[in-house]
């Protein structure tokens, strides 16, 4: 026979239970919101940096020297090639229009498709906490472009393979931004 | 929590110079009437970052120059000199891909090499490399350790496919023969 439970025990059993149903819905909106932000292809943005130390999906660049700058897209897995490239192409024009120049060449470029292992993880309950636990790996190929570029010093006229700042970010600024 | 979890899975430390250095066994044998025998000086390493203990470990310019100096020293190319050196090479850390986190890490690595031949100022070789490596759980059990294993391997495999390069290329040492 079951025995009796009092009205305080009865509520805080439903306080547990609401808890633990809050809790799974806040886990299954996070996987959504996780697989969402995975499916679209990686915009024109600064790559952000994570507490590891590690970068994440967008650009960077640094500089080489004076007049020289790398430029680096990192594509998340919907991300083409292509998309890459140009955003690697219209993060150059806003770097050359940020140092006070209007027109840059191309030095080097290149497109890679890079590798990222990926954890499959299901969650666990032990004890009424969810436990992330590993299952599986993945790869995932995740595209990256690579600029090396060149500013040129302001003049009159500029060289036949010279790349306007302005008109770059005209042309291809309007669907990425 | 990020101190924490650094002193429980061990301080970040920067790749190591003598783990960055490619295998001789896997390298082909230098010509002994090859032009860049004895003939290159590094004259500049950039792009490197120095290793924060709590976080990610990373690749230094000391490391990386000191890496590419045992590579080349061990090969035949460095040359004893650095004023009169018939090549100057210059190196330029692109980008270091990493991961965040995982099982198995995965790190790509894109380095610019520019040889540029002493007497004539003129550009033998520029190109920009990628290579990546991946380490395991069976490599290192801890993360930090792990990651600095799949720098050190990319940089590694990076610089091997230089020399291959460096082996396959067709020059003078001086712009009159």
């Amino acid at each position: 026979m079951m025995p009796m439970r009092s009205v305080g025990e009865v509520f805080i059993a439903k306080r547990a239970m609401g808890a633990i149903k809050g809790l799974i819905g806040s886990i299954i909106i996070l996987i959504i919101l996780g697989l969402v932000g995975c499916a679209r292809p990686t915009g024109y943005t600064k790559a952000s940096s994570f507490l590891t130390g590690t970068k994440g999906y967008g650009y960077s660049d640094k500089r080489i020297n004076s007049g020289e700058f790398s430029i680096v897209v990192l594509g998340n897995p919907s991300t083409s090639k292509a998309r890459t490239a140009e955003i690697a192409l219209l993060r150059a024009a806003h770097l050359t229009k940020e140092e006070g120049r209007t027109h840059f060449v191309i030095i080097k470029q290149k497109a890679e498709t890079t590798e990222r292992a990926v954890t499959i993880s299901i969650p666990l309950f032990l004890g009424g906490v969810p436990v992330s636990v590993p299952v599986g790996e993945k790869t995932d190929k995740e595209p990256m472009a690579i600029l090396l570029i060149r500013l040129l010093p302001l003049q009159p006229e500029y060289p036949p393979d010279a790349l306007n700042a302005a008109a770059v970010i005209e042309q291809i600024g309007k669907h990425l931004e | 929590m990020i101190a924490m979890l650094g002193v429980l899975s061990g301080c970040a430390t920067p790749g190591r110079s003598g783990h960055m250095v490619p295998e001789s066994a896997l390298l082909s044998s230098y010509s002994l009437d090859s032009p860049l025998r004895n003939a290159i000086a590094i004259s500049k390493v950039g792009g490197g970052e120095k290793t924060n203990p709590l976080l990610a470990s990373k690749v230094g310019n000391n490391e990386l120059q000191e890496a590419l100096r045992l590579s080349l020293s061990q090969c035949g190319f460095l040359s004893t000199s650095e004023v009169a050196a018939p090549f100057r090479l210059e190196v330029f850390l692109i980008e270091l891909k990493q991961p965040a986190v995982g099982l198995t890490m995965i790190v790509t690595s894109a380095m610019r090499y520019k040889l540029t031949r002493s007497p004539d100022g003129q550009v033998v070789y520029d190109d920009i490399i990628t290579a990546s490596y991946q380490a395991t759980m069976g490599d290192a059990f801890s993360g930090v350790h792990r990651l600095k294993l799949a720098n050190e391997g990319s940089i590694r495999a990076n610089i091997a496919l230089f020399l291959q390069h460096l082996h396959s290329l067709n020059i003078t040492k001086s712009p009159i023969q």
